[in-house]
């Protein structure tokens, strides 16, 4: 048995239950979301064995007769579902590398404007997107950026030749981050201005005392100190990285950017609802593929940032 | 204290597990039995022999309300089908002593739709699906459809009569022994091919001013060709002066696939891409006609007669271009009678055209001048019940489409009330609505739900004096000149060994080539290349399911 070797104390049982209810409020109105978790993320679980299941609907998910491994047998011979999972590997690894840092940078931008009612106005600017769906922003795109579009537009006024945006292969990736960035960053901003608003002001006095940059500050300071939270956020990205970005490329996608558009969420919505056969037991066992992918990539990525010094999602390092 | 908190963690966890196990149960097991007033009939565990006796019965008692749940795609929102100032449904609803439930299904999400009802056991009362043979099997197999009792063809002739001529329910019947759903049949004795041929009824419609103003003859069908030179003399003149919003073709992805590989290719139907060549089974996408057309779809994309973005044109914008900007000089869309008055109508309304001075109906021959359209069956959807419907509730939905299918009732749905509507005048029925419209249009009720009852309406809609008698005389012509030109083998008639063929290997199969072919059209490389890529990227799933066509089927 491990050493306690911190000289803290185990809370014990009727501790933990006494601070309970010492905090009561707090806990009660955290009990939705459990109550959410438990519905939603804990109970499907067990559907998870339809897997290895062939899905027979009147003798439900437990009843139905076991198949073994045939499914991902079926599922690893096809070619579409191995080019699916390598393309929303690229995807959503560019996205971790090239949006994942926008919120970042967005949240230390703002924290810089001086004037404080202009940098409210940009808040509300830069996270009004979160709340348009992606079946409205993908209209959006499409109507500026069309043939016909605002963009295109401008481009004939200035003696320009038409650029095909929407259908083009090779743009439909940029345009995924980029539409990506324009919803999203806003609103993930927000947790990292929580962040810096949390950063004790007295560092950054003694820093103007020893007359530090505007840059020194944010690079020496803001940075330093928002830093375990980036790493949490990090890794919560990175256990979503085969999940993320249905909604937006089914919407975004077109038959000229069919090749490039489908993602593994895109392959498992086909097999699912577009063939002559609906088969639960063959979906499943790729969502199952899916989730597996995504807790060694939240795994790693935790693995490596204790290695790194930092704290990992359950705190303190092994 | 400790070994408490570990017991209620364990306690918390166990709770969740029997949570899991059950809302993942067998169904079997927690559901409630039915109940014993209302017999139900249609599971795998039906006792047929007491359902044969009670479909046997003659009485007609109809003192018991019911409410019929009814899902289908195409239903208007804003209409009221219980309405009591409809006579329509007033008619049926008093006479059967029912109303409605409606549910609506987007068309996109048809199939989603429909499968997640059935594996939940949660069908209403009467669904319409787009029949899907390897689905449908699955379903009977697991019990998820009602199993119609034996003998049904005798106590409700009309509508088994309307089966005979669909096709497929006897098809179907043949080969699992039992009816489980009921085709909605487009022609019973109107068609005028010859049975069994039943060429698509859409149609290519062209500005005929356009056409003469740049010298191309007047005909009812083109070759692929002569329908591109067309295109490209729309192009290079402009003769109805639209300027830069030009498009000599506008056509949706799935429009171009129809005009350009449809019309050179015969097997290219997203229901029906098989086909026997001698002892041996072929995949119709993979035939040298096929690449034809993916082809010229290219040369027409590059050479700019297609929209530029024509992939993302959605709902009904294509032929909107058509009928509402005018901007169009092709669009492909129905043939019917009622569908060139829709077109009149709506080009006099948004245009100010005359329909009959402006437009041309046509359809595409492949150069070679054979016609060529996909086997299709005489039907579009098929009628399914919920396993578990009461039975009385059943035969009562079974009486009205009896009456639907009749000869009075056809003219009912189709012509409205005699006296009100319509009447006799030397031996033929004379319409006494307004020129233009239909019973449709006066009582909106009909459409989709008594329109689409179990007859679909291209059958009447030839015989309909609603219509004007040159839009039916030139649907009948077209239908015939289609049949003539296909009679070498592009206009075949449905092989149901094939159709009905299920197995995995072919339940696996996914296709959506019109996305897929656009796809090719509008990349940069060698067409040839990309279809041949194309055809070995599917050869996984498709050899098998060749061969199995060539171990099974005689």
């Amino acid at each position: 048995m491990a050493k306690n070797t911190t000289g803290v104390k185990k809370p014990t049982f009727k501790k933990t239950m006494k601070e309970v209810a010492r905090f009561k409020g707090v806990y009660l109105i955290m009990l939705p979301a459990i109550i959410w978790y438990i519905l939603f993320s804990y109970v499907p679980m067990a559907g998870l064995s339809l897997a290895f299941k062939s899905y027979k609907a009147k003798l439900g998910i437990w009843g139905s007769p076991f198949t073994g491994f045939s499914h991902f047998e079926k599922l690893f011979q096809d070619p579409r579902f191995i080019d699916s999972v390598i393309r929303t590997l690229k995807i959503n690894g560019g996205r971790l590398i090239l949006t994942f840092p926008c919120a970042i940078i967005l949240a230390l931008l703002l924290n810089e404007l001086r004037v404080g009612r202009l940098k409210k106005v940009l808040q509300v600017t830069f996270t009004f997107p979160h709340f348009l769906s992606w079946v409205i922003i993908a209209s959006i795109i499409t109507n500026v950026l069309s043939f016909d579009g605002i963009v295109n537009s401008a481009i004939d006024l200035l003696g320009g030749e038409y650029v095909n945006f929407i259908g083009n292969a090779k743009l439909f990736v940029p345009l995924v981050y980029i539409t990506e960035v324009w919803k999203g960053a806003g609103w993930s901003s927000i947790i990292y201005m929580a962040a810096i608003a949390g950063i004790d002001q007295e560092q950054f006095e003694a820093a103007d005392i020893d007359g530090a940059s505007r840059w020194d500050k944010v690079w020496r300071i803001t940075l330093p100190s928002i830093l375990p939270t980036i790493i949490i956020m990090f890794i919560l990205a990175a256990g979503n990285v085969m999940t993320k970005g249905f909604d937006q490329i089914f919407n975004m996608n077109n038959a000229a950017v069919q090749k490039v558009s489908q993602t593994l969420d895109m392959y498992i919505y086909n097999v699912t609802f577009n063939a002559k056969k609906t088969d639960f037991g063959y979906s499943t066992a790729i969502s199952m593929f899916r989730s597996v992918v995504n807790l060694i990539f939240l795994i790693a990525a935790n693995t490596i940032t204790k290695k790194l010094g930092g704290n990992g999602l359950m705190g303190g390092n092994d | 204290m400790e070994k408490l908190f570990k017991k209620s963690i364990a306690l918390v966890l166990a709770s969740i597990m029997a949570l899991s196990m059950a809302a993942c149960g067998d169904k079997a097991e927690t559901k409630p039995a039915v109940s014993q007033k209302e017999e139900t009939v249609g599971t795998a565990e039906t006792n047929e022999g007491e359902a044969t006796a009670e479909a046997t019965v003659e009485e007609k008692d109809y003192s018991e309300h019911y409410t019929y749940s009814y899902a289908s795609t195409q239903i208007t929102e804003s209409t009221d089908y219980n309405s009591p100032d409809d006579a329509m449904t007033q008619y049926w609803e008093q006479k059967y002593n029912f109303d409605w439930d409606i549910i609506s299904i987007s068309s996109d999400k048809w199939d989603q739709t429909v499968n997640t009802w059935a594996y939940a056991e949660d069908l209403p009362d009467v669904t319409i699906f787009d029949y899907k043979h390897p689905q449908m099997m699955d379903w009977v197999d697991q019990g998820l459809v009602f199993k119609f009792p034996k003998g049904w063809q005798e106590r409700w002739p009309n509508v088994a009569k309307v089966q005979e001529y669909g096709g497929l329910q006897l098809a179907f019947e043949e080969l699992t022994g039992d009816t489980y759903f009921l085709a909605r049949t487009s022609y019973a004795t109107n068609l005028p091919c010859t049975p069994g041929i039943n060429p698509t009824n859409m149609m290519v419609y062209i500005r005929k001013d356009w056409a003469e103003a740049v010298g191309i003859e007047i005909k009812d069908y083109y070759t692929i060709d002569e329908v591109m030179e067309y295109a490209r003399r729309v192009k290079e003149q402009d003769p109805g002066k639209v300027g830069k919003d030009l498009i000599p073709m506008g056509l949706s992805s799935s429009n171009c696939y129809s005009v350009f590989v449809s019309s050179c290719s015969t097997y290219t139907s997203n229901n029906y891409y098989l086909y026997r060549d001698g002892d041996d089974f072929k995949w119709g996408l993979a035939d040298p006609e096929t690449l034809e057309g993916l082809k010229i779809w290219r040369q027409a994309f590059d050479e700019g007669l297609l929209n530029k973005e024509f992939y993302s044109y959605s709902g009904s914008e294509d032929v909107e271009d058509f009928y509402v900007r005018g901007v169009s000089g092709l669009m492909w869309y129905q043939g019917g009678a009622r569908y060139q008055q829709d077109v009149a109508n709506r080009m006099r309304d948004n245009l100010g055209l005359e329909y009959d001075d402006v437009v041309k109906q046509i359809f595409i021959t492949a150069n070679d001048g054979t016609y060529h359209s996909a086997p299709r069956g005489n039907f579009w959807g098929v009628i399914m019940f919920n396993p578990d419907i009461p039975i009385e509730k059943w035969e009562r939905y079974m009486d009205m489409l009896d009456e639907s299918c009749s000869q009075e009732g056809q003219v009912l749905i189709r012509m409205g009330f005699e006296g009100t509507d319509w009447e006799m005048k030397d031996g033929e029925m004379v319409s006494l609505l307004e020129e233009g419209k239909d019973a449709r249009s006066k009582y909106p009720s009909i459409y989709p739900v008594y329109h689409q009852l179990c007859m679909l309406s291209d059958d009447f809609v030839l015989i309909n004096p609603n219509y004007p008698k040159k839009y039916r005389d030139l649907t009948i012509k077209m239908y015939k000149l289609k049949e003539e030109l296909g009679k070498d083998g592009g206009c075949p008639p449905i092989d149901y060994d094939i159709y009905l063929y299920s197995s995995d290997a072919t339940a696996a199969l996914s296709f959506e080539y019109e996305k897929e072919f656009a796809n090719i059209v509008v990349n940069n490389g060698d067409v040839e290349t990309e279809w041949k890529n194309w055809l070995d990227s599917w050869a996984y799933l498709m050899d098998p399911v060749l061969k199995e066509l060539k171990d099974n089927i005689d």
